[in-house]
């Protein structure tokens, strides 16, 4: 359980999984500013500097201990800067590649929470579909770039955006199997968000050592202004995806939809 | 006077030594490294990787102006003092007052380091790229950060990758040399006239002159590295044994790298 209520808080999460309305939802609270940095980006710095761990201690007398200090001081420096402009005593970075950076995060900041946002794929896929414009559009994914006649195009995409999806779930158990890094991972359903905000932000706080403030319902954040959370966009794919596109998603995502309980066990491929 | 020095104490901005592969750029880290009060070591890419990280977001905090949070001069002191705070402890061991940073070859931003570090000093090594390439092939040139193979023999790419530096360096010194903080310093100088060359190098530093030889722990220490296999370098006094060893190569080879690189070898002064 996270105890200091001054480390900064990360949240993560694949894209359109819910991470810009928890950030806002967290910027809404009197103590909580959620700033944007380029968090992902000195992270990997960290872990180049890492990796010439044995030069540096022989050659600069420099520990791991150190090198983690100055890069995490460096990220600070951004965090609290950004903090101090909104006269609040502690920062949350929500930006969805967070999630890929988690285990150096983790690493950095030993006390801070890492909020993974967790949505069912096959909104999220919804969600990201609608988002990307038409299918008519070339789309590149990973070096592929998907083709065809426009239906064809739809389904490339949604299978790249379900695999997306399935390669960033893997993050869930390599936190969880990591002691060090568990004891302040905060896994949370975009669903329950949505459908229980009280409840799941009065959790979710007193998890990151902060007070829930009702007062802050409804949300009313600098930086996206008023955020109603939509029921509707809980099952949206149940409209949003014919048949093709639910049979892509399910292809790539059927058995981590399973095993996260986004799925009954009897139900058939 | 260093506008940071208040912020930086005793810190001094470093003396950068750059050129492309085989150019005496480990030769002289290990010279300076000598010196009473300069200290090298080995290659750290990660370095060269921050400073273009701070350029990128010098950039954006540019454009966005009037942004709330963060201001491009507290990004680049959080920069500074990353960076200070990663080389402090070398200093302190040694007791010496200022690093030198040297990089190989491939892309780098020395006007990015210039704006970091406004005290800087800069060292560009040359060297004639007949003799570069020779040296590349000689010595199994492994360059991972052109995707090369390892012992790849390859003329015309050992030759492109030094047109590819110089071409870095044409374009960027400039805007150093308009502010002094630029010194051009022959391979050829500093193995053929090696006291001429200390003497220049200490005005330029603004220190004693440093000594015309490499220790052998010094040899060591700078081609130590996580990524790339350097080839040993000498230890004793600097040697002319290596300048004009291109004459070894085949009549064909020689035209071959002259042509690649004929533009900026006469630029140079390579004829």
């Amino acid at each position: 359980m996270v105890a200091r209520s001054t480390s900064p808080i990360f949240v993560g999460g694949v894209p359109c999984s819910g991470v810009a309305l928890l950030g806002a939802m967290l910027d809404a609270h009197p103590g909580i500013v959620c700033v944007s940095s380029p968090l992902q980006s000195l992270a990997a710095l960290w872990t180049c500097a890492d990796r010439s761990g044995p030069l540096l201690e022989t050659a600069y007398a420099l520990r791991c201990q150190d090198v983690r200090n100055a890069f995490s001081n460096l990220i600070l420096s951004f965090l609290e800067a950004a903090g101090r402009a909104r006269g609040k005593s502690r920062v949350a970075e929500a930006t969805a590649s967070n999630l890929l950076v988690f285990p150096q995060l983790g690493a950095l900041f030993p006390g801070s929470p890492l909020i993974h946002v967790i949505r069912d794929a096959r909104d999220v896929v919804a969600s990201r579909l609608e988002r990307c414009g038409p299918a008519g559009e070339e789309f590149e994914h990973n070096g592929s770039v998907c083709e065809g006649s426009t239906p064809a195009r739809s389904t490339c995409r949604a299978r790249a955006f379900a695999r997306q999806w399935v390669d960033a779930m893997a993050v869930c158990p390599m936190m969880l199997a990591d002691p060090a890094l568990s004891c302040n991972y905060v896994p949370l359903r975009y669903e329950d968000l949505v459908r229980a905000p009280q409840a799941t932000l009065a959790s979710l706080f007193a998890s990151i050592g902060e007070r829930f403030d009702s007062a802050a319902i409804p949300f009313r954040s600098a930086v996206a202004g008023d955020i109603t959370p939509r029921h509707d966009s809980v099952g949206r794919w149940r409209q949003d995806l014919d048949q093709d596109l639910l049979g892509a998603v399910m292809d790539e995502a059927h058995r981590t939809l399973l095993e996260l309980g986004y799925l009954p066990h009897e139900e058939p491929v | 006077m260093n506008p940071h020095d208040e912020e930086d104490g005793e810190w001094r901005d470093p003396v950068i030594v750059w050129g492309a592969p085989r150019s005496g750029v480990h030769l002289l880290a290990a010279v300076l490294d000598a010196h009473p009060a300069l200290v090298s070591g080995p290659e750290l890419s990660f370095v060269s990787m921050m400073v273009s990280r701070w350029r990128g977001i010098d950039r954006i905090l540019d454009q966005r102006r009037a942004g709330k949070g963060v201001s491009r001069a507290q990004a680049r002191s959080a920069f500074r003092a990353a960076l200070r705070e990663l080389l402090t402890p070398l200093l302190a061991r040694t007791g010496k007052r200022c690093f030198v940073y040297h990089w190989v070859g491939g892309h780098v931003e020395l006007d990015a380091f210039g704006e970091l570090f406004p005290e800087a000093r800069f060292i560009i090594l040359l060297r004639d790229p007949r003799d570069v390439v020779r040296s590349l092939l000689h010595c199994k040139w492994r360059c991972s950060r052109a995707g090369r193979a390892s012992g790849e023999h390859d003329l015309g790419a050992a030759a492109g990758l030094w047109v590819d530096s110089m071409k870095t360096a044409l374009d960027l010194a400039p805007g150093l040399e308009r502010r002094n903080r630029l010194m051009w310093l022959r391979y050829e100088d500093l193995c053929t006239r090696s006291n001429e060359a200390m003497l220049r190098l200490g005005a330029f530093l603004g220190e004693v002159p440093p000594e015309p030889a490499v220790a052998p722990g010094a040899a060591a220490l700078v081609t130590m590295s996580m990524e790339q296999a350097y080839p040993p370098l000498r230890s004793g006094a600097i040697g002319a044994g290596q300048v004009g060893v291109w004459r070894r190569l085949r009549a064909e080879d020689i035209a071959t790298v002259e042509g690649i690189t004929a533009s900026q070898r006469t630029r140079l002064g390579y004829y």
